[in-house]
């Protein structure tokens, strides 16, 4: 069952359908969420932010935008929203330069480690500017093309090609600096709800 | 952060992706010095696309049933109808229900004018009671109605009132099921609040005293204050000026991000925010103008509109709930009605309230990223049905929006009643 005829079915009320639909996209909208906000527990909220108003917002999705680009719309406010709300909440624990990072400590960093990469890639994303990130993850994970990412995010095409740039600039400005040691993990909060 | 942004970033971002032109192509792929950039933003891209960790299984359950939750506000407002019959089985979500619907009285001012001849006749007031209390015993009073085997019954109660002068016919039911009037009431009575004398002709009035505690409990809610000419409002209309806006849709608050640096992402399913209040005026001149433009007979069926709002008999679907309080909203605000500030608590308040319940942290979680972002106000009451079950709701309010939320135990299931959008 293709996506439009889950969503009539949803509309109508099928609670199957929509539960299928969401499950074809929570993956998709938790990855975009992971990448934006930085942080597991930050994702996991603004996952559950998206999928709310996905189910709420459902019964007016009019089929004008592809259900992909809605959906990624709402992902990327849900997580954008999730951001500030981050930025207003107390931080509770060490202070940044108190927290341990044995990156920052000079321990040597293979450039082939993936997993040490990928961990930093988070790091790296947090230090752009959120509109360049959400260009960024848009584009190179969620595989959109400029114009999609330019109806998602409202902006013009021109306008996501030049963010795209100049965030991966940035991003290889970070890497090759190693700037991006010296910053405190993104959000630092733990996650409240994966493991339970 | 400088802009480190070379002048040909653009062109190689472009390249990466497949949307740079040919003549942008053929240039790079001339350019070694093009080509090694093109490769270290390459590695880049590589990382960004590294694949998320997938969420447990459960994690992703426990997230779609939270989200599917959110879709069955409907079929619940349904099955109130639907399950009729059984209502007692019912309580605590019809008690929600209906306290919600009487709150409304408190959150958007609602007018109530008792005019009666006697003194001890009259049923109305002010809102000098904190809107808390008046909500909470308005939530008892109507679970008494909602307690009762026979529902109220608006049309005869709006009969009532014009035959009698305004008095108010809260018409309570005959049923000897009197055991939530009594817990709730603590045994006393308000018959005279309901101006018995007059009311004596109606049928839905002519119980034992035992039914007439709910009445008891309505109107210590809504606090006895004289206006001009003896009216009373139940409800003072007042200007709002709360900063918080409350979305009229679920995805506002999300809509909300176009305030900053971000505001170029729009949200999808979300209508527009009432960002502004209805001009209005101040609290007792908003009444006094709602009664001159109503008129007296316009009044009078103004005072009935909050209790033909009980739904369990009258709407089969939340969005029929939704279409007739949007109606009675709109009449509401045309006649200059506005949201009570001393109706508004503040949201810790709320969050406080609910975390007494068993169900209380997932209602603050749901509390919390409604509205605030929004910086939506709120109303919390928290009652025990005739069962003796908690039941909570909240109102909240703000600008000329409303968002009903009820939770009732012991399923502890939160429910958006309705968003009401004038």
């Amino acid at each position: 069952m293709d996506d439009t005829t889950l969503i009539q079915a949803a509309q109508r009320g099928d609670r199957q359908a929509l539960e299928r639909l969401l499950r074809e996209h929570q993956s998709r909208i938790h990855a975009i969420c992971r990448r934006i906000t930085g942080n597991e527990a930050d994702a996991l909220d603004a996952t559950q932010e998206a999928l709310i108003a996905i189910v709420k917002g459902l019964p007016r999705f009019d089929g004008r935008s592809k259900f992909s680009t809605w959906v990624y719309r709402i992902t990327t406010n849900a997580c954008i929203d999730e951001l500030r709300r981050r930025n207003r909440r107390p931080k509770p624990g060490l202070p940044a330069h108190e927290i341990a990072d044995p990156q920052a400590a000079g321990a040597p960093r293979d450039p082939a480690d993936v997993v040490s990469a990928r961990i930093d890639v988070d790091r790296w994303l947090q230090q752009l500017p959120e509109e360049f990130r959400a260009a960024v993850v848009l584009r190179d994970l969620a595989g959109l093309d400029y114009r999609e990412i330019a109806a998602v995010l409202d902006i013009a095409p021109g306008t996501v090609r030049s963010r795209i740039a100049r965030g991966r600039r940035q991003l290889v400005n970070l890497m090759n600096s190693g700037e991006a040691r010296n910053q405190p993990p993104p959000g630092n909060r733990q996650n409240p709800q994966a493991d339970d | 952060m400088t802009d480190p942004t070379q002048p040909e970033d653009e062109t190689i971002s472009s390249y990466l992706d497949g949307e740079a032109t040919l003549e942008e192509v053929a240039r790079i792929e001339a350019d070694p010095g093009l080509l090694a950039q093109v490769q270290e933003i390459r590695a880049v891209v590589e990382l960004a696309a590294a694949p998320v960790e997938p969420l447990p299984p459960h994690t992703v359950d426990r997230l779609i049933d939270i989200a599917l939750d959110q879709s069955t506000a409907s079929s619940r407002v349904a099955d109130l109808a639907a399950l009729k019959a059984i209502r007692k089985f019912n309580a605590p979500r019809l008690a929600a229900v209906a306290a919600t619907l009487v709150i409304l009285a408190g959150a958007v001012g609602a007018l109530i004018v008792i005019n009666s001849n006697g003194d001890d006749d009259t049923y109305a007031g002010t809102n000098a009671d904190s809107s808390a209390n008046i909500s909470a015993d308005a939530a008892d009073a109507a679970e008494e109605l909602e307690g009762d085997a026979i529902p109220f019954n608006s049309g005869m109660a709006e009969e009532s009132l014009a035959e009698d002068g305004g008095a108010l016919a809260q018409s309570l039911p005959d049923s000897d099921d009197t055991a939530g009037a009594e817990e709730m009431s603590g045994g006393d009575m308000a018959a005279d609040e309901l101006a018995s004398d007059d009311t004596a002709g109606d049928e839905e009035m002519d119980d034992d005293s035992d039914d007439m505690a709910g009445a008891e409990e309505m109107s210590d809610t809504v606090d006895a204050g004289r206006t001009e000419g003896g009216d009373e409002t139940a409800s003072s209309v007042r200007d709002k000026t709360s900063g918080g806006d409350l979305a009229a849709d679920d995805g506002d608050d999300i809509a909300d991000n176009k305030d900053t640096a971000f505001d170029d992402l729009a949200e999808a399913p979300a209508t527009q925010a009432n960002d502004e209040m209805p001009a209005t005026e101040a609290n007792d001149d908003s009444s006094d103008i709602a009664d001159e433009e109503m008129g007296e007979a316009t009044a009078a069926a103004g005072r009935q509109q909050l209790l033909e709002l009980e739904i369990a008999e009258s709407y089969e679907t939340l969005d029929d709930l939704i279409e007739q309080t949007r109606s009675r909203w709109q009449e509401l605000i045309a006649a200059r009605a506005t949201p009570d500030p001393d109706a508004v608590v503040d949201p810790r308040i709320v969050e406080q309230a609910l975390a007494e319940s068993p169900c209380g942290q997932a209602y603050i979680s749901y509390f919390d990223r409604s509205s605030r972002s929004r910086g939506g106000d709120a109303i919390n009451v928290s009652a025990t049905n005739v069962n003796g079950d908690p039941v909570t709701v909240v109102v909240r309010t703000s600008g000329d929006t409303a968002e009903l939320l009820a939770a009732a135990e012991p399923d502890c299931v939160v429910t958006l009643l309705a968003t009401l959008t004038p």
